[in-house]
């Protein structure tokens, strides 16, 4: 003999009024407020040099990486049920220093950070 | 061959990584030499991204941007041809012409086959374009004769097709009253400078002349046809007539063409591929004379008389038929380039053809009174001498002395000319409007 109910229960749940209002006035805030981390990083970055603001879409690569680092750091920043000791010490020593690199070169002046570029361009021209 | 490191990622995300103001972004690429690291920097998410034209509506001004990954990409392209291309045929559409132009080195730099993939889109790019800026002109006609001597052939013609292509005067689409359309006549329009378009005509076109011949012929007797009715409004247009006697005196060069209008250029360029193609294969002088012939503007059949005066043993069976063809002789249109070739073969027609030729002299113009045209008999044989005279002048000190003794006073104080244009032309210009000044006149008994 079957126990099921004769018919399923409606997927609808039933709010009242206000309610209903309060939880949308609350997602429209948070959609009006909330800053992409691209945007973010786009306006540190021609806050820093206002010129990038005409390479905008040239400067973009430049741009994501920096958020692939500092994204590395957000996840290691909130808890991901790991510890410390699980960090692996040697990708923590080069997302630093990618960090540091790329924090250097956006706050100093150009010539304070052109030897860096180039070590590299001799590198690679040679 | 120089040996490039290839980089590793770390190097890369290092690179990068220092490239967070505009200046140290441009240091970068104006320096990099190593085409190895195309791409890594590709997979990073650069060369997607070509800045576009800023346009400033208030001040009316204009400004292309230059972008050091497209310059990266010039200098790259004879290092890494494949990878070049690859790249900048994804590379998205851009109003930029610094980047095209940087484009266009890189597809200068490598072979015509690879060269000929990216031609193919810049054409259709090209051929949404109002005007071409800087040096993108000159770049894009070397391009043509790098596909041309590269045998890339329908390439090359589908890009100066679209590169040379003749626009309208944007001043007839602007004409708001009936008054507007008597103040100028229509002038054909490029999109770029006619210095450029001269350039063009003069460096690059002979090299697709001699790799597509016919072919070449064709596109440039369109582009001039296209010219001419670009500049003639569509009430005066009757579709043979080009008033080219008035704006092209003389096919061969002379100090009064205009050597920077539209239509000249292309009837130089006509006549220079003619004379080319002629030049090469001088068997092919007939069939090249019987094709401008076929073209409906009279310009062509003067071009057509030109090239028999200038290759005259490629088809004298030719030169005598228009020597002796009455529309030819009578027409003032035709006469600059008629008494050209009657000056110097009118001595090798056989002597039964210059009995014709004479003959159709003694028998004077074809008379057609105008309608309502009283024809008074002193006036209408002053005009038939005037007529003999002009058309015997070239030929005055060979013609046959008995046949000068029977009509002294067409040949009385005749002087052969050294300029064959219509005369008309040359009284207005050199001795003002009197008829009284002009030596043809006073000869006239």
């Amino acid at each position: 003999m079957s126990t099921e109910p004769a018919t399923l229960p409606s997927p609808d749940v039933t709010l009242p009024r206000h309610l209903f209002l309060k939880i949308v006035t609350l997602i429209k805030d948070h959609e009006t407020t909330r800053t992409k981390p691209e945007d973010a990083a786009i306006r540190l970055f021609e806050a820093c040099a206002p010129e990038n603001q005409q390479l905008r879409d040239s400067l973009r690569p430049v741009v994501l990486q920096w958020l692939e680092v500092t994204d590395w750091f957000m996840r290691k920043a909130h808890d991901s049920g790991k510890v410390d000791a699980d960090c692996d010490g040697n990708e923590f020593r080069r997302q630093f220093e990618l960090f540091e690199l790329a924090l250097g070169a956006l706050v100093r002046g150009f010539f304070a950070t052109v030897e860096g570029l180039d070590e590299i361009l001799e590198d690679a021209n040679s | 061959m120089k040996s490039w490191k290839t980089p590793t990622p770390e190097q890369v995300t290092k690179a990068v990584a220092l490239l967070g103001h505009a200046e140290q972004y441009r240091y970068f690429f104006d320096r990099f030499e190593n085409p190895l690291w195309i791409e890594p920097l590709e997979t990073k998410g650069f060369f997607s991204s070509p800045p576009q034209a800023t346009q400033d509506e208030e001040r009316g001004t204009i400004g292309f941007p230059l972008w050091p990954e497209s310059r990266y990409l010039a200098r790259m392209a004879a290092r890494a041809p494949e990878a070049v291309l690859k790249i900048i045929l994804q590379i998205p559409d851009t109003d930029n012409i610094q980047v095209h132009t940087d484009l266009c080195d890189a597809a200068l730099a490598i072979s015509t086959e690879l060269a000929a993939k990216w031609a193919e889109k810049e054409t259709k790019w090209v051929e949404q374009q109002k005007n071409l800026y800087f040096l993108l002109p000159e770049k894009l006609g070397a391009l043509v004769g790098h596909l041309a001597k590269g045998d890339q052939i329908e390439v090359a013609l589908r890009l100066v097709r679209s590169l040379l292509a003749v626009l309208p005067d944007p001043r007839s689409a602007s004409k708001t009253s009936e008054d507007e359309a008597y103040l100028l006549p229509p002038e054909p329009r490029s999109r770029f400078g006619t210095w450029y378009y001269k350039q063009i005509l003069e460096k690059n076109v002979p090299d697709l002349v001699s790799a597509a011949r016919e072919n070449a012929l064709t596109l440039l007797y369109d582009l001039l046809d296209s010219a001419i009715r670009v500049s003639r409004s569509e009430e005066t247009d009757k579709g043979t007539e080009d008033y080219s006697y008035i704006w092209r005196p003389a096919i061969e060069d002379h100090e009064q063409t205009h050597s920077y209008d539209l239509k000249n250029l292309l009837v130089s360029a006509v006549r220079d591929a003619a004379e080319q193609i002629a030049r090469a294969d001088p068997t092919y002088v007939p069939a090249l004379v019987e094709k401008l012939e076929r073209r409906s503007r009279l310009v062509f059949q003067r071009i057509a008389l030109h090239l028999l005066r200038v290759f005259p043993d490629a088809a004298r069976p030719l030169t005598a038929e228009r020597l002796l063809n009455q529309r030819l002789l009578d027409a003032p249109w035709y006469q600059n380039e008629y008494r050209h070739l009657l000056k110097n073969y009118f001595g090798d027609l056989s002597s039964e053809e210059r009995e014709r030729w004479l003959g159709l002299i003694e028998e004077g113009p074809p008379t057609q009174a105008k309608e309502g045209e009283t024809v008074v008999p002193e006036q209408s044989e002053q005009k038939k001498t005037m007529w003999r005279r002009e058309r015997l002048a070239p030929i005055v000190d060979i013609l046959p002395t008995e046949w000068k003794n029977r009509h002294p006073e067409w040949v009385e104080g005749l002087v052969a000319p050294t300029d064959f244009r219509p005369f008309s032309m040359v009284v207005r210009w050199e001795y003002g409007d009197s008829p009284a000044q002009s030596p043809l006149t006073n000869s006239v008994p």
